[in-house]
């Protein structure tokens, strides 16, 4: 939650008027994990199951994936597992906003070969991988809510990739 | 929304991000400097795009305005920051509207300029967010206020 005093006010003093106002409402709705209203809406007319399903199953997807690396770490390396437990929260909202109905049954098995745990850097990887998808859906989408629920998405996940990335 | 006021909404956007970068960027850490430029070249050069845009979609340029209030914390470092962060946030749900309005490459690059906009933030020390978006509400109003 953004302290009150470092809100922005930005305000022009000619012209056009007021530019932004703090407003807390808008403010709740940015520090909650859950989507604003009209993020989540979708219109009734133009459902997009492949799109919206498919993003979601890469939610689960990355979902497990945190799950993977946060049993591969201490319970006393707190430092990295609370702020991933918040991304990993993050990517809960996104798949609800897209499919909840998303199951984990549906999340790709690991190839051949010997389990590898995975790590903070393949973490990283699977942010940015899903970035590029996010953008790809995003263009792919028919109707408006589902590419700007999209671009809201890429956006958070291209902000999970530093945040990943500070924590090796 | 009609990709006209969508462009229309990323101009006003930018011009406010390009005015919060220039004060700030003067008083961020020394160290700060070379990212602080770097961020303002990428709010021009985003800002001259999307007026292209607008222009294409048929809109009107909103009116340019070279003067804003700003917080008062922006004259220390640590404030100067998080102004950045602030206005590169406000700046993520503006171009996702436009995303939705937008079709094709014209969608793409505003997909990716959000998330552009997402990652500077976090550089200027935001904190990640499911669904980013300023901590203010950003209205840019058509016409004059009392």
């Amino acid at each position: 939650m953004p302290d009150r005093e470092h809100l922005l006010r930005i305000t022009r003093r000619r012209g056009l008027g007021l530019v932004a106002l703090l407003a807390p409402a808008s403010v709740l709705a940015a520090c909650s994990s859950e989507p604003p209203p009209d993020v989540a809406a979708t219109p009734t007319a133009a459902p997009e199951p492949d799109v919206r399903q498919r993003a979601a199953l890469d939610e689960v997807g990355l979902i497990a994936l945190y799950d993977s690396v946060l049993a591969s770490l201490p319970d006393a390396d707190e430092r990295r597992r609370a702020p991933l437990r918040e991304l990993r929260e993050q990517h809960v909202a996104h798949r609800d906003a897209l499919d909840p109905d998303a199951v984990a049954a549906s999340v790709v098995e690991p190839g051949d070969g010997e389990p590898v745990a995975p790590g903070l850097t393949d973490l990283a990887d699977a942010e940015r991988q899903a970035v590029k998808q996010r953008i790809r859906s995003c263009v792919d989408a028919t109707d408006e809510q589902t590419a700007r629920l999209l671009a809201l998405i890429a956006a958070s996940e291209a902000s999970h990739v530093p945040a990943v990335r500070g924590l090796l | 929304m009609t990709p006209a006021e969508a462009w229309a909404a990323v101009v006003a956007g930018e011009d406010a991000a390009i005015y919060a970068y220039q004060v700030a960027g003067g008083r961020v850490a020394a160290s700060d400097r070379r990212a602080a430029r770097a961020g303002l070249d990428a709010h021009r050069q985003r800002r001259t795009r999307a007026a292209a845009l607008l222009e294409q979609a048929g809109g009107e340029q909103p009116a340019g305005d070279s003067s804003y209030a700003l917080p008062d914390s922006v004259a220390r470092p640590r404030g100067a920051r998080r102004l950045m962060a602030d206005v590169d946030l406000a700046l993520v749900p503006v171009y996702a509207d436009a995303a939705g309005a937008a079709q094709g490459d014209d969608r793409r690059w505003a997909a990716r300029a959000a998330a552009d906009c997402a990652t500077s933030a976090m550089a200027w020390g935001a904190s990640a967010q499911a669904f980013p978006a300023g901590p203010t509400a950003y209205a840019f109003p058509a016409g004059p206020t009392a």
